[in-house]
């Protein structure tokens, strides 16, 4: 039995199979190439398949929500609403854009806030800039929300005009009580019932304008080496249903 | 996941078989492929004929041959539309692999009046219908150019009115001014900014409670009118084929094409050439379009992926299949009765052409007024 992942994503596959292996009794291993069986689970990768697939989590919505583009198109065709990745010329400024379409961690994202700046970024993909009341970092076990974080403001110094909220660029994560964000449920269900994906880390925005939530990515591979509570979490989910 | 992308289906037309020698041979296969398989009419592919003395060979009442032999027996109506069910690719692949030797051995031929439809699962939304229209205008060339499927293409003789380019719709006409409209404008869908403003490119109301089945704007080879029919993106292009290789290849082509919609960036429509549908271009140029799309399929990770040898079995159908010879001018829809409405002639989406020729398609109502070989291609 073995968890595939890509070569990138190790350190928290590995974290989770040792405590599977340990905690679980059976003998986990991490792999990034497919083998002729199908994996245990996927850990956001979406390589080799099966016609036995495992659904933790399945290749396409692996490859849909790895994809930026991709991602945006399929949301496009659901009633969730979602920060939306355009090319050509915008209509209004600020935009946020990305010059890497899989990356991680805020990686190639370049705030535009004209027409001027945004020139030498003509090729790219871009989304509107949305002024999110705050944002959240949502563990999304079966359909459900297992762990709630809210994304802080880390540093001394005033937050910027058009943050970008990850830990690269000072932010932080406080753990909240979902009770407390009723709006957030139903919205996590849809996002559940049309990806079918099994558990991640969704990236919500709540979009104080339109009143409403908005995905702005999700994770197939969350990291689960900053918080030992974390790792339990995803390790009971899997276990209770793989071993 | 929603079932986007995740099913195929496909109809197989052709004249060869009755429907009554048709559902014996289903009768002969697996259950897992007959439950699979749904029998039905066509009439843009049926005749009537009557046997020779009892024997089995089978002649067209509708040519002037037919009057001068001593001809017996009921007549029968030869034709058949097969459709399958939404299925996966690999349940397409075992359906296609078992009924399309059958039809050949049970007395089935090709014919320029025969088609094959395929259908992916796709949902709809504006961002969707755009994407999936720029690369249709990129992609159109080289489908129509393999659409004869090793053959004559079917559209040269009817202009391809079951199964218009993108860049060339249909004529419609507008009875009040007298006056012939080209249905569909593609760059004016592509500037839409909501899908009620796309399907009126193709004059059709998204509020109707349920869409009107034979309407003009579903003749396209690309057809995304069926986006709101079936849920599905249409390919329409394809000549009828007996080959399961050939039909295979095909079919996963054409899922992996709708997969690109929701992948491709601007570079894959930057690296294909702007080709016309009605220019003639070098294999090699063909051959160099299919290479990007496979490498893009590649690139993207499409599910279902061509294998090498189905590869080969698409770049062999570019050297086998004659260059079709369609004209680029005004073609009536082959919906006689339809009229454009004045709401979509005033909207300006539509482009005033000349009077257009008449289709010269043949169905089972003026098939004696055609030319029609009686048995196989010509």
């Amino acid at each position: 039995m073995y968890i595939l992942t890509l070569p990138s994503l190790t350190n928290s596959a590995r974290l989770l199979a040792g405590k599977l292996t340990v905690e679980g009794g059976k003998r986990i291993e991490v792999l990034s190439s497919p083998q002729r069986e199908p994996p245990l689970v996927r850990w956001g990768c979406s390589h080799g398949e099966y016609s036995n697939d495992t659904r933790y989590n399945s290749r396409k919505a692996i490859r849909t929500c790895g994809n930026k583009t991709a991602f945006s198109n399929f949301l496009s065709m659901t009633d969730i609403s979602y920060v939306e990745m355009n090319s050509g010329n915008p209509e209004r400024f600020p935009i946020v854009v990305r010059t890497v379409l899989n990356g991680n961690s805020g990686d190639g994202i370049v705030i535009c806030k004209n027409m001027n700046e945004f020139l030498p970024y003509r090729k790219y993909q871009w989304s509107y800039f949305y002024n999110f009341d705050y944002e959240l970092g949502v563990h999304i076990l079966g359909g459900r929300i297992e762990k709630l974080f809210k994304k802080v403001w880390n540093r001394d110094t005033p937050e910027p005009d058009y943050p970008i909220r990850n830990m690269d660029k000072g932010y932080g994560f406080r753990r909240v009580n979902p009770i407390s964000f009723k709006k957030l449920h139903p919205y996590v269900q849809s996002i559940y019932d049309e990806f079918g994906i099994e558990f991640c880390r969704a990236d919500i925005g709540w979009d104080i304008s339109n009143r409403c939530y908005r995905v702005i990515e999700v994770n197939t591979a969350p990291s689960l080496s900053n918080n030992e509570d974390t790792l339990g979490t995803y390790f009971e989910f899997l276990k209770d249903r793989l071993l | 996941m929603k079932a986007i992308l995740d099913t195929v289906g496909f109809e197989i037309e052709s004249i060869g078989l009755t429907r009554n020698e048709m559902s014996a041979i289903l009768d002969t296969l697996p259950s897992s492929v007959y439950s699979m398989l749904h029998l039905d009419r066509d009439a843009s592919v049926e005749f009537n004929a009557r046997s020779i003395g009892g024997t089995s060979l089978a002649v067209s009442t509708h040519t002037t041959e037919y009057n001068r032999l001593p001809i017996t027996g009921r007549s029968s109506t030869y034709g058949y539309e097969l459709i399958s069910s939404p299925v996966s690719i690999s349940t397409a692949e075992n359906i296609l692999w078992n009924l399309l030797p059958k039809l050949q051995s049970g007395g089935d031929f090709t014919h320029e009046r025969a088609a094959f439809h395929v259908h992916v699962g796709f949902g709809c939304s504006i961002k969707i219908l755009k994407r999936a229209m720029m690369l249709g205008l990129k992609v159109d060339p080289l489908l129509f150019r393999i659409a004869g499927m090793g053959r004559k293409f079917r559209g040269e003789s009817n202009h391809s009115i079951y199964a218009r380019p993108l860049s060339n719709g249909p004529s419609v006409y507008h009875s009040s001014s007298s006056t012939y409209y080209r249905m569909l404008d593609p760059q004016k869908a592509i500037a839409s900014s909501t899908i009620r403003e796309f399907f009126n490119c193709y004059a059709i109301s998204v509020d109707n409670s349920s869409p009107v089945r034979y309407h003009p704007a579903r003749y396209f080879a690309w057809n995304l009118y069926s986006l709101l029919l079936h849920g599905t993106i249409e390919f329409r292009h394809f000549n009828q084929t007996l080959s399961p290789t050939l039909a295979i290849s095909v079919v996963k082509f054409c899922r992996a094409l709708a997969e690109l919609i929701m992948y491709y960036d601007e570079s894959l429509l930057d690296a294909i050439p702007d080709m016309s549908v009605f220019e003639k271009y070098s294999d090699d140029d063909y051959i160099r379009v299919l290479d990007t799309l496979i490498a893009h399929m590649k690139m993207n990770d499409v599910s279902d992926p061509l294998n090498a040898k189905e590869i080969d079995v698409m770049y062999k159908n570019i050297y086998d299949t004659p260059h079709h010879k369609l004209v680029e001018h005004n073609t009536l829809t082959h919906n006689r009765d339809y009229r454009l409405s004045s709401e979509y002639v005033n909207s300006g989406l539509f482009t005033k052409v000349g009077r257009p020729s008449p289709a010269g398609n043949i169905d089972i109502h003026n098939i004696g007024q055609g030319r029609f070989s009686i048995i196989g291609d010509e």
